[in-house]
């Protein structure tokens, strides 16, 4: 059976007997996955056809590659030493005051939550990033995998076309003892066509579709006898890498298909467009998409890099939380705002900020969370946590939790040895659990 | 001149190691006690005939040649080769084709790439040296065959400037620090995972944490100081020992980062540490025992001799496990990077006996590959339609192997000559810019995290789509002056010819009736499809882009089909696997 058949009677209202199961498809030719292409009203008729009982989970970080200065977005202190030229605007949560760079976000803050007091372990971007993408410091015998990968692994569908982790602008990291089926689908830039996707420009698609078919029959007689996984994997992959090519969901990386306006809502930059992406990506049915914004790592010219960062950052973020609040997806998308780690308090003598481990903001909504609540306070020189120290492992507890997967689900590595998908030690947030 | 005949001339440089390899074959050199190939195979069919396993039969010769010209030089034979062993009837053929590889320069490169790539395991090098000093001295090494004790006690001990001691490189990639340096040398040459005891005692083992940190005591006092600059760009750094440096075991187990604390705390946490080097050193311990290290004595040279002395068996087990792993896709003990105090169960008997073969030849890797190509065992073919696992466990089918990154880029570059393309523009550019700049992206595929390589192809959707689509690959097999294409048009104008040659290019066979069927039918629609099958050096050879203008893309178009072919042969996995 062919795609094209599949997708014919689905058109005409499958039965559950008529379903496709993965073998299949697998058991199709890779030609044979070829050569449709369908509207955009189908996919959304399609995609809106079966509503489920309660909604999938998802999930979407926003990473702040760098290390975000928390003085000069979440947590400004006007009028100190510390404080630098960054004034504060009042946001939608009562008492609680941002960056005016970021007029947007204050607007849309009371949907959020905003925790000021982060206290990490790792004060090296590398080790940090590892630490903010896995809930985890580095360790020498094991990698622990990523977010996106537990909840690929946890939260997602294996008969979906499209990865069901998707990190855009950046490579994100690994699926580590999960398994390369739950490794991040890089978009390397929103704003440009996704690599290798397509045929190469001189194949057009019926000469693809004939290499495809000589492909097929030149593997069967290998794969006669050759039998072992080895074999069938190689199959499978490359129907799966087929099937990607001319998944219908494919359009939902064409960010052309959205109305100008809204386009330019999210702003026309790499990250605002990688909002839109990934607000797409969710809403087809894809379940973690990480997107990166780059350059927070300002040792110099701190004000004038943020000012511009902000700038980006305040029309992505917002109008996300707009639409997904618009199209109903809210509360079953949680959003995650965050960074390796902040900057520190002092201004040195370049203009700039150093990093800083000991007290910086995570914004985060969406999902089962409450709202408009703040956690942690600092002293007014932006140098002590004054309460609530939360560390990544209880942000992790808190994030877990709220998608439905439990923090602490063991996983044997493959030097056998059990392992949690949280550090043992961790606690959710308690501002942030339900019956709060 | 035959194709045969190129085979043998080919043959005849080859001397040096046609010597060591006839030692192994000829029952004459037994009278010291060394071992040969089928002693080897002996040891394995008893453990067969005792769990009653039947194996598969032997390898084809086109396997064997694709086998061992991966596992030995790490690229594929090219089809002229192929056609000359595949035709020739030499009933040694086979081992000399084992010792002309061992003797090609292609060994130390490749036997220097995996080496390399194991010891930077998981780490991105951020100051990117010059890596020509250590690329000779590892190239240099393995194609002279330097004792393998002798290469690991000169990377241990290794001081100096970079860009004239390429021994330096394991130091330098790990910064000299001792903990990342403990746990490769332990994990590399001893196959002692030392890091789980890092930061606690074991708590499934016998390992405590003092074994961990005694050892890293070796390194206290190693340092890398940048030396030579250009601009920004750093030429190269120096390793060397300070006479004074204690090693403590910090809170937690890993040395924190001062990074990202205020300054007070940094100095606190300097002061501290001082303080704990003076209450708490921990003193130089080796394998859990401590070691008498004399005052004004080199730590890292008593290490060094350590690692590789003969009363320490680990190092001769642990090489002959991860060679046997590398020719057999499996160790005798699994995994390669854990096997202290562990046995080998029902292999026990030969693994000893190989590591003890390999001490006694003076720790020969040459001899030892040598030793395990000719082996029936490694001569066994992959086929096989029933009981995978059963066979494959105990050595009795060969195993399909994932390809390295490294060594599928080769494959594809070798197969379609556009390594000879690359190197005129390296020329040009310098030294291997253009064919890393490639393999970076390439590596981006086999995986995504920064700074963590994957080390082998495992069939993913991006390695997939990579392989189908990447204008990098699509360049390569197109029908440019120089490339593949082109020259099998150059040689014969014969439509089958033409696709024999290709198969014997890609997979180092001939095709059989059906493939010939196959391709020959694909040509015929293409035809049909009024795509000329023709070859551009079927009209006058003129063949030159600026001269040719829209008459080379004219013939480009005709050679299309060609080219579908050549491309579906390199996405099988018969292509993208070693087997």
């Amino acid at each position: 059976m062919t795609i094209r058949t599949l997708l014919n009677c689905e058109e005409t209202q499958m039965t559950q007997a008529d379903q496709p199961t993965r073998r299949s498809f697998l058991q199709s030719s890779l030609a044979g996955m070829l050569g449709f292409t369908l509207s955009e009203d189908f996919l959304r008729h399609a995609i809106a056809a079966p509503a489920p009982q309660s909604k999938p989970k998802n999930c979407i970080l926003l990473w702040m590659d760098g290390g975000p200065s928390q003085l000069e977005t979440f947590d400004p202190k006007p009028g100190t030493r510390n404080g630098g030229p960054t004034q504060a605007i009042q946001s939608s949560i009562p008492g609680v005051q941002i960056s005016e760079h970021l007029p947007q976000m204050a607007e849309a803050l009371q949907h959020l939550n905003l925790i000021r007091s982060m206290v990490s372990s790792e004060g090296s971007h590398q080790r940090a990033k590892y630490l903010g993408h896995t809930g985890y410091n580095p360790q020498p015998t094991i990698q622990h995998p990523s977010l996106g990968a537990m909840v690929s692994e946890e939260l997602g569908n294996p008969d979906f076309s499209l990865p069901q982790f998707v990190s855009i602008n950046g490579p994100s990291f690994g699926p580590g003892y999960l398994g390369q089926e739950h490794a991040p689908f890089v978009v390397n830039n929103a704003t440009k066509k996704i690599e290798n996707v397509q045929p190469p420009k001189s194949v057009d698609q019926s000469r693809f579709r004939s290499r495809l078919a000589l492909l097929d029959r030149m593997e069967r007689r290998f794969a006669g006898n050759h039998s072992g996984s080895k074999v069938e994997d190689h199959h499978e992959t490359y129907g799966q890498a087929v099937r990607f090519m001319n998944a219908p969901e494919m359009v939902t990386f064409d960010l052309e298909k959205e109305p100008k306006s809204v386009r330019e809502a999210y702003g026309e930059t790499d990250f605002g467009q990688g909002c839109l992406m990934a607000r797409r990506l969710i809403e087809t049915g894809v379940r973690f998409v990480e997107v990166t914004l780059r350059g927070w790592d300002t040792h110099e010219d701190n004000f004038g890099r943020t000012t511009q960062l902000c700038r980006t950052l305040d029309p992505g973020f917002a109008t996300l939380v707009k639409e997904l609040r618009e199209r109903d997806l809210w509360d079953s998308t949680l959003v995650v705002w965050m960074g390796e780690f902040g900057r520190k308090p002092e201004i040195d003598s370049r203009d700039g900020r150093g990093h800083w481990t000991r007290g910086w903001n995570v914004v985060l909504g969406g999902g089962d969370l409450p709202a408009g609540r703040e956690i942690g306070r600092m002293s007014p020189d932006g140098a002590k946590v004054l309460d609530s120290p939360v560390s990544i492992a209880d942000l992790y507890h808190t994030l877990l939790t709220g998608l439905g997967i439990n923090p602490f689900t063991e996983y044997m590595t493959s030097l056998r040895r059990p392992i949690t998908y949280v550090e043992e030690k961790a606690k959710g947030i308690p501002q942030l659990t339900k019956s709060v | 001149m035959s194709l045969a005949n190129r085979f043998f001339q080919f043959r005849m440089r080859t001397t040096l190691t046609v010597g060591l390899l006839l030692t192994l074959l000829s029952p004459a050199a037994n009278a010291d006690g060394s071992l040969f190939s089928a002693d080897i195979d002996r040891m394995i069919q008893s453990v067969w005939q005792s769990k009653e396993i039947e194996p598969v039969g032997v390898a084809s010769d086109s396997e064997f040649l694709r086998r061992v010209s991966f596992d030995l030089i790490g690229l594929p034979p090219s089809y002229q080769e192929a056609e000359a062993f595949l035709e020739s009837s030499h009933p040694d053929k086979r081992s000399q084709l084992v010792s002309e590889l061992l003797d090609s320069d292609d060994y130390g490169v490749h036997r220097s790439s995996v080496l390399m790539a194991e010891i930077i395991e998981g780490r991105v090098i951020k100051q990117r040296l010059p890596m020509e000093s250590f690329e000779k001295y590892f190239e240099t090494s393995f194609n002279g065959d330097k004792p393998y004790d002798q290469m690991v006690r000169e990377m241990v001990l290794a001081s100096g400037d970079t860009s004239e001691n390429g021994a330096t490189y394991m130091v330098v990639t790990h910064q000299a620090n001792p903990e990342d340096l403990t746990g490769t040398v332990s994990r590399l040459f001893n196959g002692t995972q030392l890091r789980c005891v890092q930061c606690h005692d074991d708590k499934f083992g016998d390992w405590k944490q003092t074994d961990f940190w005694g050892t890293a005591a070796f390194f206290a006092r190693t340092d890398v100081r940048p030396n030579e600059k250009m601009g920004n760009r750093l030429l190269s750094v120096v390793v060397s020992d300070r006479k004074k440096g204690e090693i403590v075991i910090p809170e937690g187990g890993v040395t924190p980062s001062l990074k990202g604390l205020p300054k007070e705390e940094r100095r606190k946490a300097r002061r501290e540490m001082l303080m704990a080097e003076r209450r708490g050193a921990i003193a130089p311990a080796f394998l859990g025992d401590p070691v008498t290290v004399k005052k004004n004595q080199n730590r890292r040279e008593v290490l060094a001799r350590l690692v590789t002395s003969p009363e320490n068996t680990l190092f001769a087990r642990s090489t002959v496990n991860r060679v046997w792993s590398e020719m057999f896709g499996k160790g005798l003990i699994e995994p390669v990077d854990d096997i202290h105090e562990k046995d080998a169960g029902e292999w026990e008997p030969l693994l000893q006996t190989l590591s003890e073969d390999f001490a006694r030849s003076g720790h020969s890797l040459k001899r030892l590959y040598g030793l395990l190509a000719m082996t029936e065992t490694y001569q066994r073919t992959s086929e096989s339609e029933d009981d995978i696992k059963g066979l494959e466990a105990s050595f009795a089918r060969s195993r399909m192997r994932p390809h390295s990154p490294e060594v599928l880029l080769n494959a594809i570059l070798r197969t379609s000559h556009a390594e000879k393309q690359m190197a005129k523009q390296e020329e040009k550019m310098g030294r291997k810019s253009l064919r890393n700049r490639v393999l970076e992206k390439f590596s981006f595929a086999f995986g995504n995290d920064e700074g963590n390589r994957v080390l082998s192809f495992e069939a993913t959707i991006p390695q997939a789509l990579m392989m189908m689509n990447d204008p990098i690959i699509e360049r390569a097999i197109a029908p440019a002056p120089g490339s593949l294409l082109m020259d099998i048009a150059q040689e014969t104008k014969e439509p089958q010819e033409r696709i024999r040659l290709l198969y014997l290019a890609a997979l180092s066979r001939e095709p059989n009736e059906h493939e010939m069927n196959d391709a020959m039918e694909y040509l015929s629609e293409s035809l049909a499809a009024d795509r000329q099958p023709v070859l551009v050096a079927d009209i006058g050879g003129n063949t030159d882009r600026r001269k040719g203008g829209r008459s080379f893309r004219n013939l480009r178009k005709q050679a299309e089909p060609y080219q579908d072919v050549l491309w579906a042969l390199m996405n099988t996995s018969e292509f993208l696997y070693n087997h």
